[in-house]
């Protein structure tokens, strides 16, 4: 479904030049779910925005992003604008900053409803409503009209993985989902989001520091180091066999609990 | 800060009631007094304000100013607003070159003497009203470009504005539904600014007559009038001065006061100090 060859990412600031990602490449086949794990700063985030054609205009891409035999890099703007969201879905990490404070709930998601379904407003609103109930908001037909602040960090994360969902995308990429929150709400919303991966069968790219996440959902796992692929695998290979040794370090910075 | 704030609002409200009923009152700006004429009268229970050398009643006129004044202010801070915005707007969201070149045109333009500019203007064009408002406006629109570019600037790089890009959403709907309400709280202030300066503006150019031309009244050109009576009517001069100060610290009050409003920074430092 997605592939993607000797991708390199530069972003030049002034007379500097950042190398972000220094060529690399992977495939997502359908229904697969494949991981990206590594630190701050290795890249990550870049590759995906770059999917996604949503980096700012001081990064220089180059190489291949194959989506169902397309190549996203070479589209314009208005061609890749009917890619984002219909066809590719995107999840933030800090959900409360990726919906827009002065909307509503409701505004936001049947904006996004009426331009992806064509549907008419009244009908979307019940879409809408339909979806919060799916990702199990409580009282979703009155909550719909509360705005982003309303809610706590975890009910906003379903509320984008709602709209996400709306689009009904074939791939869904989730750049550290459960970053920003605490450990019981990120193992309800990883659990939510598996459900929902099964339900609407996509394939999707998860991209976290967790190691133990990773393990627990992907089909394939990517480690990055510095821009670049150092380790590939499936994850129980990767991880009670690790080549690289950055692979071993990430590994061992798993804190462990002791007993005395 | 909030008995200043009251006083402005009070104030605006007052001259801009009385702007708008004073057609209902059956009296006439410009009905002289021909036993007066030549003789200026001080304030009296007749004329509360005195009367001019026309024996015209300042009253009456000042508040026919007023109405000039506001109406002045309103139209060129309009004007101001709606190109500075949509210029802000554009810079900033479309940057690049495009930005640049904008962005130093507006450093040439903030360059030049804006009064001489609109001077020469006057002069050129015939100095009526709306000529007034058109030109203070068109001449006055380069700080809130500014200010709104560095908001869009600021804004466009923020996750919620790069979600809405990733569910699709088309520009034109980013720009003016997204970005632009989240950069308006500034603009609110410099309107009101902005109007004090207008009305400013527009006064000093009645002053030199290339504004409101006589008879029509208004307060810079009631001004104008009384120069040649300074010493035997000091009133006719002092009235109208007095009212152009205050609308004008009215204005800017107001615009300091929404800006503690609005600008939560603001508020926090208030309190602090």
């Amino acid at each position: 479904m997605l592939e993607i060859k000797d991708l390199i990412i530069d972003f030049y600031v002034k007379e500097n030049v950042v190398h972000a990602v220094k060529g690399i490449d992977f495939t997502v086949n359908d229904s697969q779910t494949v991981g990206i794990v590594g630190e701050s700063g290795s890249g990550k985030s870049v590759t995906a925005l770059s999917i996604m054609g949503l980096l700012p205009a001081t990064a220089k891409i180059q190489g291949q992003v194959n989506f169902k035999n397309t190549d996203l890099l070479k589209l314009n703007n208005d061609k890749m604008r009917s890619y984002r969201g219909a066809k590719i879905g995107y999840i933030f990490q800090n959900p409360l900053s990726a919906l827009n404070p002065v909307f509503t709930i409701a505004n936001q998601m049947v904006e996004t409803i009426i331009l992806h379904r064509n549907v008419a407003k009244i009908e979307a609103r019940k879409m809408a409503i339909d979806l919060l109930d799916k990702v199990k908001i409580i009282d979703p037909h009155k909550r719909i009209d509360d705005y982003p602040h309303q809610f706590s960090l975890g009910m906003c994360q379903r509320i984008m993985i709602a709209m996400t969902l709306s689009m009904q995308p074939d791939l869904l990429i989730a750049d550290e989902p459960t970053a920003s929150l605490d450990v019981t709400t990120q193992k309800e919303i990883l659990e939510l989001m598996d459900e929902l991966k099964e339900l609407y069968n996509m394939a999707m790219i998860f991209i976290s520091h967790d190691l133990g996440v990773v393990a627990e959902r992907c089909d394939y796992v990517h480690v990055m180091y510095l821009g670049n692929i150092v380790e590939s695998g499936n994850p129980r290979d990767l991880f009670e066999n690790p080549k690289h040794d950055y692979t071993k370090k990430l590994l061992n910075a798993i804190p462990k609990i002791y007993f005395k | 800060m909030t008995y200043k704030i009251w006083f402005s609002i009070v104030f605006i409200l007052s001259v801009l009631l009385l702007g708008i009923l004073v057609p209902f009152f059956g009296v006439d700006p410009l009905l002289m007094d021909y036993s007066l004429m030549g003789t200026p009268q001080p304030p009296s229970w007749q004329h509360f304000f005195g009367t001019d050398e026309l024996g015209r009643d300042i009253l009456i006129r000042c508040i026919y100013g007023g109405r000039i004044s506001l109406l002045v202010g309103f139209v060129a801070v309009s004007i101001s607003i709606t190109t500075g915005v949509l210029v802000g707007v554009l810079a900033g969201y479309i940057g690049g070159s495009f930005d640049e070149i904008l962005m130093r045109f507006i450093d040439m333009l903030m360059a030049l003497p804006t009064l001489f500019l609109i001077l020469i203007i006057q002069v050129m064009l015939e100095p009526n009203i709306i000529n007034v408002m058109v030109v203070i406006g068109v001449t006055s629109w380069m700080g809130v470009a500014r200010i709104v570019r560095a908001e869009v600037l600021s804004l466009k790089q923020r996750d919620f504005i790069v979600a809405a890009r990733s569910r699709g959403i088309t520009e034109f709907k980013i720009l003016f539904k997204h970005l632009l309400p989240h950069s308006l709280n500034p603009v609110i202030v410099a309107a009101m600014l902005g109007m004090g300066g207008a009305i400013l503006t527009e006064s000093v150019l009645s002053f030199l007559g290339l504004g409101v031309q006589p008879p029509h009244a208004s307060w810079g050109n009631m001004l104008e009038n009384s120069l040649g009576y300074l010493r035997d009517a000091p009133w006719m001069a002092l009235i109208p001065g007095v009212l152009i100060t205050l609308i004008v610290l009215s204005l800017n009050f107001l615009g300091d006061g929404l800006w503690l409003l609005l600008d939560p920074k603001a508020k926090d430092n208030h309190v602090r100090n």
